[in-house]
This record gives structure tokens, C-alpha cells and sequence, in this order.
């Protein structure tokens, strides 16, 4: 019963830190990337309908791990993330097929909304909380930024998909 | 009213009454967190300090080996421009020579701090905010403050000590959009009776800066030096910024802007320097 919570708290520390040190060399044109947004995402994804207890965990553990790594007041991407997170199941909803409950498609165009909704809010959050200096606005790094945490994540997904499908195929 | 009606607003009222209190245990654990907020971020980056520090260690390994193959078709272009910034580097050596200001144009920044008594804190980088935003591995407990200056060895601008904790803090980058510094725009040709040119470095997001409020009327060129003024008196003077590369003039605006190629670089600065007595010196 533990061990869910448990893994899922240490990936998102693991996840964390290498976010925050090994991949920090790795920037692009201003477009860094997020590897707790694209794990509490895959979570949230593949997690089943009206587990909501399960998607509240997720974004409290993702946004607590993102706020103490940043320098926003703890609590503003929680609130954000849970947001996200409800925002996605009660899309997944109405878009779920009948042939593919996780289609690769939907995976890509919810997860770029997210990513950006997240972001922005993220930045209007800092302005009125902590620096009030510059609104946030749609840029370029941040149109790179969704390409390369994309790019991340449909990988991961591919991964995860294969992985969801043989646990579906042995119940 | 029937029983079922009467049992239906019932359980409604139990699912209002639910999310109520989850709602309101919730805003708790968030004032509460907040409350703790500096020490909770501080021991995260005790307990992982040993961690992050080594994964920044290999991630910079990593990116020096893997980075020549990303910018292979650059090299050309970047060929090119070495050699005709190589051209006139020369060209401004003759020039400091013949004018006897080689001193003036010597940005060595221990011999600044001799000269000035800048007493300073060595610290490495641990890790990166998105938001254009280090974290270096001294705090409060060795001396440091907001608003402190953050230099490299060689005198470059990297930011300022945007939050202390009690072991590590963050330091704004200059690129930090909401980061504004006063600049004086050193030209290539030097005259001494031409009056100074200032102008505002502001920060672009994404590591990169731009040059603002430098009126029409001053004329700066492509590879002139941007070097601190200290008018806002966060940052001592002659401290390296970054170099114009691109003009943008608008008949139609008061001020003048350029692109910048900034002089820091997050990936290669093992050790920076805090200056912990610039406020007091002045």
C-alpha cells in the first residue's frame, strides 16, 4: 500500500534533482527542461478516472519538489498543478476512444496546453507575489521550451504506454 | 418531499461539507509551509547538495564533450568571427598603447578588489532556476545578504543575490527579466573628450540581454563594451557586461536599443565571487 507513494516520492525527488544540476548544461535557446512537470504529467495521464486522490497526490508531491527548487513561495505550483491536473482527467473524459484509451495524439496536445498553461500562470503567479516587475508573456524560449520537454515526453510516453498495455494485457 | 429527494440533498450537503474542509486543510498545510518555507528549502539542499553537486559535475562534462558535435555547422561562422574579433582586439591594442590608457582598460578583478578593499566570497554553482536564476552553495551563514554583488574571476557581471537561506542562495542573472543594471557603453575608439554614454542593460529571459535607453542622438557602434556604471550602486563600476552586436535604432523612438552578446556563461563558471562590502564601501 506504501510502496506507490513511496516510488513516487523518490522519483520526483531523483527526478528533481537532475533537473536541477545534470540537465541544467543542457539548455537551448533559453528552453530548459522539466522533468517534474513531464513526470507528474505521464502520472496524471495514464492515472485511472475519478482516482482523484491519486492525481491530488501527484501535484502536491510535483508542485512541493518545483517550489523548493525554484524561488516562488511554496505552494504556487501546487495550486497550479492541481488545477492542471483536473483540468486533463475531465478532458480525457471526452476525448477517451474507444479503440485507444491513450492515444498518442491527445498525449501530445494536452500535454503542450499544460505545459504552457503552466507556465504562464507560473510567471503571472511570481509577478504578483514576488518580483513585480516584468508580465509574463508568450515568448520564443518558452515556444522552444514546449518543443524540448515534447520532445521528452513523447518519448516517456512511448515507454510508459508499452509498459501500461502489458500490465492491461496480463489482467 | 419524499425520502429520496430529502436523502439525494443530503448527500450533496456531505459532498459540499467534504470539499469545504478539504479546501480549508489545504490552505492551512499552504500557510503553514510557507511559514517554514526558508528552512523546509534549506534542508532539501543540504540533504541533496552532495547529489546535485556531483550530477552538475557530470552534466558538465557531458555538455563539454556532446557540445562541439551540436555546433558543428557553427564553427564556420564562428571561424569567421574569431577572426574578426581577433583583428580588432589588435587594433585595440595598438590604440591603448599609443594612448597610455592600458591601465584603465584592465578589468583584472583581483587587482580591483586590492584596489578598492572588496572583500568577497568564493562560491560554486549547484544548480539552475528556468527562470534564469542560480543557486550557489553559500548563505547567510558565511556572511551573505540580498542585493550583493555576484562576479566571476575576471571581473564579469553574473547577477545578485536575489534570496538567502541559511547554506545557499540564488542569485538573479543579469538575464533575469526582471533584472534592470546601469551601463556605460566603452567604444572602441576612445575619445577622451566625448562626453560618456550610459545607457540600461535589461534582461531578455533565456540567458540573454539587451542594451535600452541610450538616446538617439549618442552614437555607438557593433563591438563596443558595456561595462557597469554603479548609478544604482549594486554593482561596483568597470565590471564586464556584455558586447553590442546589433544596433537597433528607431527614428520614431527617444532611445536606441542593441542586442547584446552577454560576457557570462553559467555553464563554464566553476567559482563565482560575491562581494559582501560593496553597500558599505560607498
Amino acid at each position: 500500500m506504501w510502496l506507490k507513494p513511496f516510488i513516487t516520492i523518490i522519483l520526483f525527488y531523483f527526478f528533481a534533482i537532475l533537473q536541477n544540476s545534470f540537465f541544467t548544461h543542457f539548455v537551448f535557446s533559453g528552453g530548459v527542461l522539466n522533468l517534474i512537470f513531464i513526470l507528474f504529467f505521464l502520472f496524471v495521464f495514464f492515472e485511472k478516472q475519478k482516482s482523484y486522490y491519486w492525481v491530488f497526490f501527484y501535484a502536491v508531491m510535483a508542485g512541493l519538489f518545483l517550489d523548493i527548487f525554484s524561488y516562488a513561495s511554496l505552494g504556487i505550483s501546487i495550486v497550479l498543478l492541481m488545477a492542471i491536473a483536473f483540468l486533463v482527467k475531465k478532458t480525457q473524459s471526452l476525448l477517451k476512444e474507444e479503440k485507444d484509451d491513450f492515444s498518442l495524439v491527445h498525449f501530445a496536445l494536452l500535454f503542450s496546453v499544460s505545459f504552457i498553461l503552466y507556465s504562464l500562470l507560473l510567471q503571472t503567479c511570481i509577478f504578483i507575489f514576488v518580483v513585480p516587475h516584468v508580465f509574463p508573456k508568450f515568448s520564443l524560449s518558452l515556444i522552444v521550451e514546449i518543443i524540448y520537454n515534447l520532445m521528452f515526453a513523447v518519448l516517456a510516453f512511448l515507454i510508459c504506454k508499452k509498459y501500461v498495455k502489458k500490465i492491461n494485457e496480463r489482467i | 418531499m419524499n425520502v429520496s429527494s430529502a436523502s439525494s440533498i443530503n448527500k450533496k450537503k456531505k459532498n459540499y461539507l467534504k470539499i469545504l474542509s478539504g479546501a480549508i486543510i489545504f490552505c492551512i498545510f499552504i500557510f503553514v509551509l510557507n511559514i517554514f518555507s526558508s528552512q523546509i528549502k534549506n534542508y532539501f539542499y543540504l540533504l541533496s547538495s552532495p547529489v546535485q553537486k556531483t550530477f552538475f559535475t557530470a552534466g558538465e562534462s557531458l555538455s563539454g564533450i556532446l557540445n562541439p558535435f551540436l555546433n558543428i555547422y557553427n564553427l564556420a561562422g564562428e571561424n569567421e568571427n574569431l577572426k574578426k574579433e581577433n583583428q580588432n582586439l589588435l587594433s585595440q591594442i595598438s590604440l591603448l598603447q599609443a594612448t597610455g590608457e592600458g591601465l584603465q582598460a584592465s578589468f583584472d578583478f583581483s587587482a580591483n578588489c586590492q584596489d578598492k578593499n572588496f572583500t568577497t566570497v568564493m562560491a560554486s554553482v549547484i544548480g539552475l532556476d528556468g527562470q534564469d536564476i542560480i543557486s550557489i552553495n553559500k548563505g547567510s551563514s558565511d556572511g551573505i545578504l540580498e542585493g550583493m554583488p555576484v562576479v566571476s574571476q575576471q571581473g564579469v557581471v553574473f547577477g545578485k543575490i536575489f534570496a538567502v537561506y541559511k547554506n545557499f542562495s540564488k542569485v538573479m542573472l543579469i538575464s533575469n527579466k526582471n533584472s534592470v543594471i546601469d551601463v556605460k557603453i566603452q567604444q572602441k575608439t576612445a575619445d577622451p573628450l566625448m562626453p560618456e554614454i550610459n545607457g540600461v542593460v535589461r534582461g531578455n529571459g533565456g540567458f540573454s540581454i539587451f542594451l535600452d535607453l541610450v538616446q538617439v542622438d549618442q552614437e555607438i557602434k557593433e563591438g563596443d563594451i558595456l561595462v557597469t556604471s554603479s548609478l544604482e550602486k549594486v554593482f561596483p563600476k568597470d565590471l564586464l557586461v556584455g558586447k553590442i552586436t546589433k544596433i537597433e535604432k528607431n527614428d520614431q523612438k527617444p532611445f536606441q536599443q542593441a542586442q547584446v552578446e552577454q560576457f557570462f556563461e553559467v555553464k563554464s563558471a566553476d567559482n563565482l565571487f560575491v562581494i559582501t562590502n560593496y553597500k558599505q564601501e560607498n
